[in-house]
């Protein structure tokens, strides 16, 4: 029983943490139409900028990950102003190719600025056991569930009630209307991008320190993170959350109690068979619109 | 103007180019390894450590008569389609007659068909998998490291007998070497009195998370846990046992290669404790390796992090001793008679190759105490 409760924690901080960086593809699918491949590089960029600040400028921990978050999401709206705006209106694998391509291009920018070899992002919370009913977990870890369900909450609100979640949240529904109705489209777009890179950016700062950070860390993230965005529902963030946690539990379990060799096939096989019964994702197409 | 200035400039390019080659042509050496990607803490170590060879020789002249050494390096990031491509790299493009490589046995094991097909010497400097040698090996290949069959031989007899364990839980990187060597060490392992192996649990060599791996080997309870992993993944694996309170209830050893200082400094207090088999350490003092210390500390200003750098030097300086007896760096029947009649003295010991051409390198034990290596077998 042990066993079942501390595979079930792991499962839901790393579901969690799949959780972020799903959410921030699926708003820009949502909102844009595109799929967005820079997403697990900008899971990376937010660990390593993090790392810098923590490390050369000697910034606590607790500020560098909104630092993280800022420069990330900078960088996504210049991702968003080089490879998708100059773009628009063509088919959707014209954005795939051009994202891939920004993809290859900051990754092995990251190999030639910082080299290959894997870094620890340091926290003051990392390895700091916490032993609840004698499950191990470490104040890394709690931090992490806490501040992750904090951001996707205000993220929700934010789409619920601000002016500019009210705007893209037209922008999902119809973009040639809502430019009607004096939206600024591009505006919409770019906000779009730079949230889904400030949630990639806090998933990456806020992993790190738990497993060390390397200039391709991003690619079974993005993976992970597309998993969960066809399960939940193209653009439906409740369900690009719900189905984050699902997975990393799924995962978590199935390698403890089927097989540890298989953990990454389960995920897998759950896309398939939501893909055969329920192509609509688990929670359906509500979505963003 | 244009054209009499590009047949000038041609005229000087072969004229220069020839010149050279009538002095002291350089003798060209292919070396694969991953310079990047997961694999890339123990390819720099084992670079440090070839480079070091290469300037050991060049220093006292070079080889043949006054030639040096030139190595054309290439990185595999461990992958085995990128290996073969660099292979053929090396022999097609840049026409070396001998190679040292891969890393990585899966690599390794790609390689050989491409080697075994141009006819080149084919050194085998650090992948472990027992088939590279048994199975797949050719007249002109010939392994300078260890194999997963002396070490699994080796390493289950000290941890049965010395260390008298009963059950042990074996976590492995989920690729030849892994494979290999968690196959190999539960066979061995059972031959002592009655141990047995209680579980095996593979990871992938990208891998960073381990907490649901480890906390599966914790509700199976062994007294020891034999973790096959390469640095840095096995300081992430220690640091994650730490993180679940794992750390002191078992008995935890390692691969070769698995104290190397970037483990030991990633892991701390984590690392305690733990055994691991090696071929070489820096806690053995024979006089050769202490000299190969001191070139190395006087090269890179510290003492080799770990064993791969002194993999690299004997490779290198295997081949050397090679070609400088053969008398020719081209002829491959020659260099091959060259290569099974070495008797070479290195930090290691004296290396022979048997009949299968695998170099004969014992197996040690080494333990972690105080964040230093200690000798103990």
């Amino acid at each position: 029983m042990l066993l079942f409760f501390q595979q079930l924690a792991n499962g839901l901080i790393i579901g969690m943490n799949y959780s972020l960086v799903a959410i921030g593809l699926t708003i820009i699918f949502g909102i844009l139409d595109i799929i967005n491949m820079v997403q697990g590089t900008f899971f990376m960029v937010g660990a390593y900028t993090a790392y810098f600040m923590v490390t050369y400028l000697h910034l606590n921990y607790f500020v560098a990950i909104p630092v993280a978050m800022a420069v990330t999401a900078l960088l996504a709206i210049l991702c968003e102003l080089a490879s998708v705006r100059p773009l628009r209106g063509q088919h959707g694998i014209v954005f795939l190719l051009s994202t891939m391509g920004m993809m290859v291009l900051l990754e092995n920018l990251a190999l030639v600025l910082w080299g290959p070899e894997p870094r620890e992002l340091s926290s003051p919370l990392a390895h700091k056991a916490v032993v609840i009913f004698d499950i191990y977990l470490t104040q890394q870890k709690i931090f992490l569930l806490i501040f992750s369900a904090l951001i996707v909450y205000l993220l929700t609100l934010f789409i619920k009630k601000s002016r500019i979640g009210r705007g893209m949240r037209a922008v999902a529904a119809d973009e040639y209307a809502s430019s009607l109705m004096g939206i600024n489209v591009n505006h919409i777009f770019m906000i779009t991008f730079g949230l889904g890179g400030a949630l990639s950016a806090a998933a990456g700062a806020l992993l790190g320190p738990m497993f060390d950070i390397d200039p391709l860390m991003g690619h079974l993230t993005l993976i992970k993170a597309f998993i969960i965005v066809i399960m939940g529902g193209m653009g439906n963030i409740t369900g690009a959350f719900y189905c984050g946690l699902i997975l990393g539990v799924s995962e978590s379990l199935g390698a403890a109690y089927v097989s540890t060799a298989y953990r990454d096939v389960f995920g897998l096989i759950i896309m398939v068979l939501v893909l055969l019964f329920r192509p609509e994702g688990l929670l359906g197409k509500e979505g963003l619109k | 103007m244009r054209k009499l200035f590009l047949f000038l400039a041609c005229i000087a390019f072969c004229t220069g180019t020839s010149g050279i080659g009538h002095a002291k042509e350089p003798i060209r050496i292919g070396v694969i390894q991953p310079l990047t990607g997961q694999g890339s803490y123990v390819g720099k170590n084992f670079m440090d450590g070839i480079y070091l060879a290469q300037d050991i020789i060049n220093e006292k002249g070079g080889l043949l008569g006054g030639r040096p050494v030139e190595l054309v390096v290439e990185d595999d990031q461990c992958i085995p389609g990128q290996s073969v491509a660099a292979t053929k790299k090396i022999i097609y493009q840049d026409k070396v007659k001998i190679m040292l490589g891969a890393m990585c046995s899966s690599a390794t094991i790609a390689d050989i068909p491409v080697a075994k097909d141009a006819g080149i010497i084919h050194v085998v400097p650090t992948s472990y998998a027992p088939a590279i040698t048994e199975k797949l090996g050719h007249k002109n290949l010939f392994r300078t490291c260890i194999n997963s069959n002396i070490i699994s031989n080796g390493f289950s007899r000290f941890l049965a007998k010395d260390l008298g364990l009963k059950t042990i839980a074996i976590l492995a990187v989920n690729d030849d070497f892994g494979r290999d060597q968690a196959k190999l060490f539960t066979e061995k392992f059972k031959e002592y009195g009655n141990p047995k192996v209680v579980g095996t649990y593979f990871f992938d060599f990208k891998d960073r998370d381990f907490s649901t791996l480890l906390t599966k080997i914790k509700s199976v309870k062994p007294q020891g846990l034999y973790i096959i992993a390469r640095t840095p993944q096995n300081a992430m694996i220690l640091n994650q046992m730490g993180d679940l309170g794992m750390v002191g209830d078992y008995v935890v050893a390692g691969s070769t290669n698995f104290s190397s200082a970037g483990c030991r400094e990633k892991a701390g207090k984590n690392a305690e404790g733990l055994h691991s088999a090696v071929m070489w350490d820096t806690s053995i003092k024979t006089p050769a390796s202490q000299a190969y210390m001191d070139a190395y500390k006087k090269k890179y200003g510290k003492l080799p992090e770990e064993e791969f750098s002194c993999s690299g030097y004997r490779g290198l300086m295997i081949t050397a001793d090679a070609i400088e007896r053969a008398g020719t760096a081209d002829d491959v029947h020659k260099l091959r008679k060259a290569f099974e009649a070495t008797e070479w003295q290195g930090p290691s010991g004296t290396i022979v190759f048997d009949e299968k051409h695998q170099a004969s390198v014992p197996c040690h034990v080494i333990k972690v105490e105080n964040g230093k290596t200690k000798l103990v077998k």
